[in-house]
């Protein structure tokens, strides 16, 4: 009989670490090891692994009798080389997501054209692709109000306030004597998919 | 109860009299608490016309979706980037403000308050426990020095139970079995016989027990036959298992 899933599509495929790694010769040290969950960027993501260890529960709070949760059991720490979309993003240690089942063993004569570099070897390193300005404009309005409010304290010298731009992920942000390659405005941009514009009447 | 709720609050802005004071298009916040509106309890579970039903994923062409999430991205930076500037124009008004300096010079003044106070508890505990401490290590010495003498004392002790020991011992190998006077042991031994065969009684009486003639040679009597199940059972030989 068939079998038919309902409900929401889980985003795992694949084998917690450990089941994966348990199994090789040698903890699988030298393997590749791929995240379902990164297969949907067009760049191959995939992991080396140079070590591994075992997590003690000697660090958690203890319980008596003693708890032992699941996910605790079926957790690893492995160091790697970690390759995010097709850039080396050096090693790192791997712990908190190894017990999810989403891990995939690459065999050995398939890593070569899955990772699309020889082997043994790393694509290049990451990059950030522009220099971000650390100040952007306001939106229309408030510059106005600010520039109003500048004016009634009368500190106003025609200098464009300028709005701080609180970065949350990790960018690269233009240093002292360096001029960053992009503005921020409150603006649309450059639109990805013109198409969705094109029929918008400009006056 | 909760339905009612709007009513009732109009009921009681009424009696107060708040009803006369605003006009109904600008009234009081007669809102009820939104956050408890009446549903379901979680542990019900899902609802059985709903259980087998497949959500259906929306998917967009992948430019579009590129589009929305630059879109998205853009729009959080710049609110989060103008929330964070209002929060620190805000801040800034309020530190420079004579009402927050007031505030940040009391909480100053009762910090060093209690940085004096607490400076002041530990001198005086560190006194008491100065003293305490040098009353410890004196006692530690005078107990560790006296353990030596009791240690000494006790070490002659066991030299002379030792010594003891090895007097009686040299005592006693003077009557010892060695290679040389063994010989003269055996034929002794073999001299001198003992019968060990008797009962004493409570009052100390030895009885003699085997039959000896005047001689010392044994002179036993004629065995009588008897048949074995007039015995007690406890001389009985045992039973053989069928087994």
């Amino acid at each position: 009989m068939p079998y038919e899933f309902y409900g929401k599509a889980t985003p795992y495929c694949g084998k917690a670490l450990w089941e994966i790694l348990g199994n090789l010769k040698n903890h699988g040290v030298g393997r590749i090891v791929v995240r379902n969950q990164f297969k949907r960027y067009p760049e191959p993501s995939w992991y080396r692994i140079l070590k591994v260890e075992g997590l003690s529960p000697e660090g958690r709070i203890q319980a008596c009798p003693p708890v032992i949760e699941l996910d605790e059991v079926r957790r690893v720490r492995a160091l790697v080389d970690s390759v995010f979309r097709g850039t080396y993003r050096g090693q790192e240690w791997l712990a908190w997501p190894t017990f999810k089942p989403d891990f995939n063993l690459i065999p050995k004569e398939e890593e070569e054209a899955y990772t699309k570099v020889k082997a043994g070897e790393l694509p290049k390193s990451f990059e950030f692709s522009s220099i971000l300005p650390t100040h952007g404009e306001f939106p229309p309005l408030l510059r106005e109000l600010l520039i109003r409010d500048l004016k009634a304290q009368g500190t106003y010298n025609g200098e464009e306030p300028m709005l701080p731009i609180s970065f949350k992920n990790p960018v690269r942000v233009a240093q002292e004597g360096e001029a960053p390659t992009v503005r921020i405005t409150p603006g649309l941009g450059t639109p990805v998919c013109p198409r969705l514009y094109d029929n918008i009447k400009k006056n | 109860m909760l339905r009612s709720g709007k009513t009732l609050l109009k009921k009681s802005a009424f009696v107060i009299g708040l009803d006369s004071v605003s006009s109904p298009q600008n009234a009081v916040c007669i809102q009820p608490s939104r956050g408890l509106r009446p549903r379901k309890p979680a542990y019900s579970g899902i609802a059985k016309t709903k259980l087998f039903r497949i959500p259906k994923q929306t998917v967009h062409p992948p430019d579009e979706a590129k589009e929305m999430q630059r879109i998205a991205n853009h729009y959080r930076l710049y609110i989060r980037s103008i929330s964070d500037y209002f929060v620190q124009v805000n801040r800034s008004h309020a530190v420079g403000s004579q009402e927050a300096g007031k505030e940040v010079e009391k909480r100053e003044a009762e910090w060093q308050d209690c940085l004096m106070r607490n400076k002041q508890w530990n001198d005086s505990i560190a006194l008491s426990r100065n003293e305490r401490l040098l009353k410890e290590r004196t006692n530690k010495q005078e107990e560790i020095s006296q353990r030596i003498l009791d240690e000494a004392k006790q070490q002659e002790l066991r030299l002379q139970a030792i010594e003891e020991i090895v007097r009686i011992e040299k005592e006693n190998s003077k009557s010892y079995i060695t290679p040389e006077n063994i010989d003269q042991a055996i034929a002794e031994a073999l001299e001198s016989k003992r019968d060990f065969n008797y009962a004493i009684d409570l009052k100390g009486y030895k009885f003699v027990g085997r039959y000896v003639d005047a001689t010392g040679c044994e002179d036993l009597p004629d065995v009588e036959e008897s048949d074995e199940d007039s015995l007690p059972s406890l001389f009985q030989s045992a039973p053989v298992s069928s087994s």
